[in-house]
């Protein structure tokens, strides 16, 4: 199905651009209802997902004009699936780096504001288990095989140690720690920012075994069949978040939602700024990854 | 206007006016009840349904949340079509902004209350509805509606069951009122119907106390007026019997007093007769009073005597007695002793009334006459006679008592009869004399007493119970005892007891005691474990001394014997004569044969004594038979008929001496003829079996022949072997029998087996008995011509080598007879009969069977291998066949082929089997795959371990894996640490004979591996590491190979030098 996958999503692409066209010739202002869909790595539940993310493009949609549907996957692979398929008009995810999602040029628009992520593996501050060693042949949960943060990176830490482990999927990170939490695995590969804001909302202490080199955070990139013109509305609404009380009123309702920590919004960014991604992906030992 | 209401009331009664109040009273309350419960029903309807309206517009979104914001619209519609089957909700529509919908219903709930129940309950369906939003993102609208059915119809229902609770308490209502008032009434009727009961005489009428306080008190107050009335009535009726009691009391022992009683009135006329008088009289009371003077048909003087009486009577104080003869009714005369005696009234004075008493003393007079004849009796009675009272204290004795023993009426009176016992009879003898009396209140026998002058005599003594004497109570008082001395007669009764029992000459016990005290001997000897020696003695040469000195001499020596018989034994044993000079001696508890034989040998010697008599010394000497019961478990007859025996033996082996029973010969000639019965039995009833063991040829590998052997086919002890049965008949009618018969059915055998294509020979056994028979030849002849399709060379006779040298003569000359017409003979057990080279060369048999004893050993025993290893020489040597019998092992079978015996039959090749299955056997035989191997190379006996040892390994090794397989499976013999019987043929003949051979030196090595790899396993199996040990199976059989490839090598080159 993927030829026609892609044949539909030429003629919706064409049709968008079509009316993007036709509107900037009839010279209205009329934008406001171009409708684009915005596709989220669904590190958390749906409900999570949703009540993190719409007030944010609620607010963008307001200030642009552009409505923002939010396009929630049921799991992780689905929505690498769909950045792969170049599904999603606009996608937050470091997928676009992937070699297999490359083909569809996704450009960085906006990165989250604040400290770079690091992928970490990590097992209960109980636990007895101290080094990486000890994880050998043992069960370690991961989000599921297309997470790079979550999956490939720390994958391919133990694999260069020679640690076989044998991988347990839980879907997304919340969930490989939950099954941490409860005994099903011995540890989990999370990203230090889901593992923080799971540990201020649940109260729960983890001992980090091992941490990659900081990576950036999810961007949000615009597919090239949406208008640069649109793009750059776009990405200058995410990035004046922070410079409008609006902005922040609806930053502070997303960041409640799911216990995240200061500093919020997201400022303009680059592809060429997530370099280190797509050189990781291209030289990773970890093959596997959906 | 409320007139025609009262007087309706009016005519209403008690019960009337009660139900229709109460009933009216719980109509009303009921309906206001009802009401009030509606009420409630239809408010908690109305709040439920709000509150449940409120519930469900909460957790709808929260369930479709989820599926929501994915978009997922199946999950949502599968959430909304379960929800909407919560009681009460009617349906569920949701609508997306962007217009999309998706609707639930619930199944349609059917009404089941009235409409105007429905409509006076006035509960609506209700609505409401939410917007859909997450994050302050609104996804759509949801409205619910909830309908009022349900809890309307469960309005419906409770409504129902009030109005059922109404009805039911109106219904119990009435009934309660009906019973209280009937209960109520019901005393006052019961007391009514208990008056008019006591009123009509039933003194037992109550009435039972209930009802309310006044009633039960009122009818307390009647019963116990009812009681009063009863006693009174009772105690009337009471003192009214007791009068009728006395009077009948007074009248009965009037009537049955033993005299006529009657009573005169003043002016004479009878006022009373009794019974008595009616009866002696013979007319009734009523005419006996009416009439007496015809009543007593008294004549003039007799009546004048009683009148003259009865004044007399009146006049005096005291009685008047008078006797008088009168005759009775019945014509009998009967003596009257009469007594008159007159009244006095209260005051003291006669009142001119007598009352008479007339008593009969008829039978007192004829008993006192009675009592002097039987004193006669007593006194004059030639018998003694003692009388005691039940203390046995003698009362009186008759002179003839005082006669026979002695004593005075004086000096026994009041004394016990014990002062008579002699002593000769013990306390039992008494005590059963007295249950006797005690029982059936008799004894008599013969007792022995002791006279005053203490002498003891016999007396024939019979007591007898005697009852109704002082006592008169009909119960015993005395004992009688009669008894006459018998003194006379118990002596001539001794003397034919005597003449009957003894022997009129010797004195000694004749036959008939014998036979007595024989019986008694044996019940001795078997109650108490005893031996008791039967032993018949006749003296030797007794007739010539009888003819010699005549018949006097001839009792006088007879007597001399028997004295000594007499003071030779023991005081308990019995000698007895039978007549003539035969004596019977019984000698008890004979401790061993030791004893006996010592009593008995001093017995001969003292009879052998020489004796004199009227001046002639004669010598005279005795045999004697004898036998011990219970060795000789015999009645009394047949242990004198063996003691006769026995004596006859004695006579035979030369007088003087004696000879003992052999109770075991005895039992083995009996059991002979019962087992000769039985075989001759069978033999006519068809039960006797040809079983046939096949013999080979090992090197060839055929069948060349079979023997045929007889069993039984016992119908209760199974298959017999002729061990079992054959020497009952050797020698009798019945063996040559047996011989026809066996060769018989194995001509008929070999017929059949010819006619399905098995042609072999059979050999059969013959008897020396049957071979000794002249007609043997020619019996033999007329059975082969009644098989005329039957070759006579096939047959073949099997005659034990013994039996040819008992008469070779005639054997030989047999022989030849018989291979004259073709048939052959085999020589059976060779090797057992030493038999002489000039025997073996004249008797024509062709073929030897070497017994199986040599086969069977020749293994361990060298002596038994060089016999066997000669005889096989001398069968070549003298260009006879060889067969050996007894192979029981593959390696007999090896020994015996390098040795050049090739034939053989035995347990090893096949057991003997029914003839039907022969031909199967024989068509599926095949040769030991050893014997084939020894066939093919030629090897010294001291190399014979050599073609084993290839036998053997290979077996070990089976046996091993079998091991490994079942755990169960012995563990071969030699496996770990064991000493492997090869190796004494490695280390011993083997390396002095082939040391120095290549072929040799591969073998040791070879044998070693293979026990060192055999070890390994069973230990590998020992530790649990099974896999490692059946790992190593491949191994060891490549060695096992090569090891019996290294033995085929040496035995080649054995053969070849």
């Amino acid at each position: 199905m993927p030829p026609l996958l892609s044949l539909k999503r030429f003629l919706r692409t064409a049709a968008l651009v079509g009316c993007g066209v036709w509107l900037s010739i009839a010279g209205g202002n009329s934008l406001a209802a171009t409708t684009l869909s915005f596709g989220v790595v669904p590190h958390r539940s749906a409900l999570l997902t949703a009540r993190y993310w719409n007030p944010i493009l609620a607010y963008v949609e307001k200030k642009t004009g552009i409505v923002l549907h939010l396009e929630v996957s049921r799991s992780v692979s689905a929505n690498a699936t769909a950045v792969e398929n170049g599904e999603y008009d606009l996608a937050q995810s470091l997928l676009i780096f992937r070699p297999k999602a490359q083909r569809q040029s996704y450009r960085v628009l906006v990165r989250p504001r604040g400290a770079e992520i690091r992928s970490q593996l990590v097992v209960l501050e109980s636990s007895p288990v101290k080094s990486l060693t000890e994880l050998r042949g043992r069960e370690v949960g991961f989000t599921g095989r297309s997470g790079m943060i979550a999956y490939a990176v720390p994958m391919d830490n133990l694999m260069r140690q020679e640690i076989s482990v044998t991988p347990v999927f839980a879907g997304n990170q919340e969930g490989a720690l939950g099954q941490l939490r409860v005994g099903e695995t011995l540890a989990a590969a999370v990203s230090s920012q889901v593992k923080e804001a799971y540990t201020e909302r649940e109260g729960v202490q983890f001992r980090v075994l091992w941490e990659s080199k900081p990576f950036h955070d999810l961007p949000i990139a615009a597919h090239p069949r949406v208008p640069e013109s649109i793009t750059r509305q776009i990405q200058n609404a995410f990035a004046g978040m922070t410079d409008e009380p609006e902005g922040i009123k609806a930053l502070n309702i997303a960041a409640n939602a799911i216990g995240q920590k200061p500093p919020y919004g997201f400022v303009k960014s680059t592809t060429a700024d997530y370099a280190r991604h797509a050189d990781f992906l291209r030289n990773t030992l970890v093959k596997d990854t959906e | 206007m409320l007139r025609p209401i009262y007087a309706l009331w009016d005519r209403f009664s008690i019960v009337g006016r009660l139900l229709l109040t109460t009933g009216l009273g719980l109509l009303i309350a009921g309906a206001l009840l009802l009401q009030v419960a509606a009420w409630r029903d239809a408010t908690t309807a109305r709040e439920e349904l709000v509150r449940q309206l409120a519930d469900d517009l909460t957790m709808l979104p929260s369930l479709l949340a989820e599926p929501l914001i994915v978009g997922d619209y199946a999950t949502m519609r599968q959430i909304l079509g379960s929800y909407a089957h919560r009681r009460g909700i009617a349906s569920i529509h949701y609508r997306s902004k962007a217009g999309k919908t998706l609707d639930a219903r619930n199944p349609y709930v059917a009404p089941t209350a009235p409409t105007l129940f429905a409509v006076w309950l006035d509960v609506d369906d209700l609505k409401g509805e939410t917007q859909l939003e997450v994050g302050e993102r609104r996804y759509g609208t949801l409205e619910v509606r909830l309908t009022a059915q349900p809890a309307i119809n469960q309005s419906w229902e409770g409504a129902k069951f009030h109005l059922l609770i109404i009805g039911l308490s109106i219904g119990l209502d009435f009934l309660g009122i009906f019973l209280v008032l009937r209960t109520g009434l019901s005393p006052l009727r019961a007391l009514d119907a208990g008056a008019a009961k006591v009123a009509d005489g039933d003194l037992e009428a109550r009435v039972e106390i209930s009802g309310g306080r006044e009633l039960r008190r009122t009818i307390a107050a009647f019963n116990a007026m009812a009681d009063a009335l009863k006693r009174d009535a009772e105690q009337a009726r009471l003192a009214e019997e007791r009068l009728q009691e006395q009077s009948s009391t007074l009248r009965t022992i009037l009537d049955y007093a033993p005299m006529g009683i009657w009573l005169l009135n003043p002016d004479k006329s009878l006022a009373f007769v009794n019974k008595a008088c009616c009866d002696a009289a013979g007319v009734s009371e009523t005419d006996f009073l009416a009439a007496p003077g015809s009543a007593l048909a008294f004549d003039k003087e007799t009546a004048d005597r009683y009148r003259a009486a009865n004044e007399a009577t009146l006049l005096s104080d005291g009685p008047h007695i008078v006797k008088e003869k009168l005759q009775f009714a019945n014509g009998k005369t009967h003596d009257l002793e009469i007594i008159r005696v007159r009244l006095l009234d209260k005051d003291g004075a006669p009142n001119g009334r007598l009352i008479g008493l007339a008593i009969d003393v008829t039978a007192r007079r004829a008993a006192e006459a009675r009592i002097r004849l039987l004193a006669g009796v007593f006194e004059h009675a030639r018998e003694g006679i003692t009388l005691t009272d039940l203390q046995k204290r003698i009362v009186d004795v008759n002179p003839s008592f005082c006669k026979i023993t002695g004593y005075s009426r004086d000096e026994i009176v009041g004394r016990t009869p014990k002062m008579l016992q002699s002593g000769q009879h013990d306390a039992a003898f008494y005590a059963s004399m007295w249950e006797s009396i005690r029982t059936s209140g008799h004894w008599q026998g013969e007792v022995w007493n002791r006279r005053k002058n203490g002498t003891i005599y016999p007396e024939w003594l019979s007591i007898t119970t005697l009852s109704g004497g002082e006592s008169g109570s009909g119960e015993d008082d005395h004992y009688l005892g009669v008894f006459t001395d018998i003194t006379d007669l118990k002596a001539h009764q001794d003397r034919l007891e005597h003449l009957a029992h003894f022997d009129a000459l010797t004195h000694l016990p004749n036959r008939v005691l014998l036979a007595d005290r024989l019986q008694m001997a044996l019940s001795q000897a078997r109650r108490n474990g005893q031996t008791l020696a039967v032993c018949y003695l006749d003296l030797d040469e007794f007739k010539p001394v009888n003819d010699r000195y005549g018949h006097q001499f001839g009792d006088r020596l007879l007597i001399e014997v028997s004295n000594r018989l007499v003071q030779s034994l023991r005081g308990g044993d019995t000698v007895a004569r039978l007549g003539g000079d035969e004596f019977v001696l019984l000698l008890n508890d004979v401790e061993s044969v030791a004893e006996c034989d010592l009593a008995l040998t001093r017995l001969l010697r003292n009879i052998a004594e020489p004796l004199i008599i009227d001046g002639h010394s004669v010598n005279v000497s005795a045999s004697l038979g004898l036998t011990l019961f219970p060795e000789d478990d015999a009645d009394a007859d047949t242990l004198l008929r063996h003691a006769d025996q026995s004596l006859y033996l004695a006579k035979e082996a030369g007088r003087n001496r004696y000879h003992m029973f052999d109770v075991s010969h005895d039992h083995g000639l009996r059991a002979r003829r019962e087992s000769l019965a039985s075989f001759t039995n069978a033999l006519i009833s068809g039960e006797l079996r040809l079983y046939y063991q096949p013999k080979v040829d090992m090197r060839e590998g055929q069948v060349v022949g079979a023997e045929a052997l007889i069993r039984w086919q016992h119908p209760e002890r199974g298959l017999l072997s002729p061990a079992q049965f054959l020497s009952a008949i050797e020698n009798t009618p019945t063996d040559l029998a047996v011989g026809e018969w066996v060769i018989q059915e194995a001509l008929r055998q070999m017929q059949e087996w010819r006619a399905v294509g098995l042609d072999i020979p059979v050999s059969v056994n013959i008897s020396p008995y049957h071979l000794s028979k002249k007609d043997f030849v020619s019996r033999l002849a007329e059975l082969l011509a009644a098989y005329p399709d039957t070759p006579h060379h096939r047959l073949e006779i099997e005659v034990l080598e013994t039996t040819t040298l008992e008469d070779i003569g005639h054997v030989t000359s047999l022989m030849e007879e018989c291979q004259s017409f073709g048939v052959d003979f085999a020589l059976d057990d060779f090797g057992t009969g030493y038999s002489s080279l000039t025997y073996l060369k004249r008797l024509p048999a062709n073929t030897l069977k070497i017994d199986q004893t040599f086969i069977r050993d020749m293994l361990k025993d060298k002596d038994d291998l060089a016999i066997v290893e000669g005889i096989t020489g001398l069968t070549q040597a003298f260009h006879r066949t060889v067969i050996a019998e007894g192979v029981e092992t593959v390696e007999h079978g090896i020994m015996l082929l390098q040795m050049g015996c090739d034939q053989a039959q035995g347990y090893g090749i096949a057991r003997p089997m029914p003839a039907a299955d022969f031909p199967s056997w024989a068509s599926q035989w095949q040769p030991d795959p050893v014997w084939v191997l020894a066939a093919g190379v030629q090897c010294a006996a001291a190399d014979v371990p050599l073609l084993m040892g290839e036998m053997d390994h290979r077996r070990w090794v089976e046996e091993l894996k079998r091991h490994l397989a079942d755990t169960t499976v012995a563990l071969p013999s030699h496996v770990v640490g064991g000493h492997c019987p090869f190796d004494e043929w490695l280390n011993g003949s083997g390396a002095s004979r082939h040391g120095g051979t290549e072929a040799y030196q591969r073998i040791a090595p070879l044998h070693l591996q293979l026990h060192t790899i055999g070890t390994q396993v069973i230990n590998f199996r020992d530790a649990g590491c099974h896999r490692e040990a059946s790992a190593r199976i491949p191994e060891l059989e490549a060695a096992n190979e090569a090891m019996a490839d290294a033995i085929h090598t040496l035995l080649i080159s054995i053969s070849m030098t």
